[in-house]
């Protein structure tokens, strides 16, 4: 949760970047430049995950001035950015599992990365770059951002239950990919 | 009787409600809680990734200001539905004109004809 100044300051940008205000803009890309592309990048992978970043913030650009403020500039932000790794997917299902596993790198050791943990967190990142584009979606949209079936079965175009579906099938060929690895 | 309850427990998603008899099951199975820690460990690796966040490429901000350029369609410009409802009107109207003028033609065919 951002401090309620922080907030402020954000929706100032947001507003003068709504007028056309260009360096707010880029102030505010520079503030979420990172979360996008991790998010793209866990969606289509290191191939792809600077070009529908880059692609998301273009297009956010362009549609800001219908952002009403409804959500976060950040939750609104990355929906765009989901959107845009969908329409990608299908580039995205072409690029082996391996490159997405090479990028998927810790940021650095630190307790909370040490041992077990640091060992599962690698195994699990090698196992979502197996999934399909599609489980691969619902498990980064639902298990890692944290978002409702809901808003993962608008931002994807498919129903709740199909949503719901394919996270059952998605966790449990994770679970399957990880007792692979083990064994 | 065991394999079914350890494959309910198995199918079901981690939260959902179970029948007493699976509960119970579940408490004194070993596969049971072996398949529970592992979900759990599962659940911990995907918090864990989704507190973590990479770095964007140093070139990703500059190249996105760079194409902003026409990327914003200009103020006053009409949108595309609104300049179709304009050519559909204008149609409509050419179209009703049209329609007005062979009816008063016919009308003075008519006129003109004797009984």
């Amino acid at each position: 949760m951002k401090p309620a100044s922080v907030q402020g300051e954000e929706r100032e940008l947001v507003a003068r970047a709504q007028q056309g205000d260009r360096d707010a803009y880029g102030e505010l890309v520079r503030r979420h430049q990172d979360t996008v592309y991790t998010l793209a990048v866990r969606l289509v992978g290191p191939d792809l995950g600077a070009d529908v970043a880059q692609e998301a913030l273009i297009r956010a650009w362009r549609a800001l001035p219908r952002f009403r403020g409804d959500a976060s500039f950040s939750t609104w932000l990355h929906r765009i950015t989901v959107n845009t790794a969908w329409t990608q997917r299908k580039r995205a299902a072409r690029h082996v599992a391996s490159e997405l596993e090479e990028t998927l790198v810790d940021t650095g050791p630190s307790p909370e990365h040490a041992g077990e943990m640091a060992d599962l967190r690698r195994r699990l990142k090698a196992a979502i770059a197996r999934l399909s584009p599609g489980q691969r979606a619902v498990v980064v949209l639902r298990d890692v951002s944290g978002w409702s079936h809901a808003e993962i079965a608008r931002e994807l175009g498919i129903t709740q239950t199909t949503a719901k579906v394919r996270l059952h099938r998605a966790r449990k060929r994770l679970q399957a990919l990880l007792e692979e690895d083990a064994s | 009787m065991s394999s079914a309850l350890c494959r309910l427990n198995a199918v079901l998603p981690p939260g959902a409600r179970r029948a007493p008899v699976a509960r119970a099951h579940a408490r004194s199975c070993l596969r049971c809680q072996a398949m529970e820690a592992r979900r759990r460990g599962l659940r911990r690796g995907l918090d864990a990734l989704g507190d973590e966040v990479l770095a964007a490429p140093p070139y990703l901000a500059a190249a996105v200001m760079s194409r902003l350029g026409d990327q914003r369609s200009r103020p006053g410009r009409p949108r595309r539905d609104a300049r179709l409802a304009r050519i559909a009107a204008a149609g409509a109207g050419v179209g009703a004109a049209a329609a007005a003028a062979v009816l008063t033609g016919v009308a003075l065919r008519k006129a003109r004809t004797p009984a």
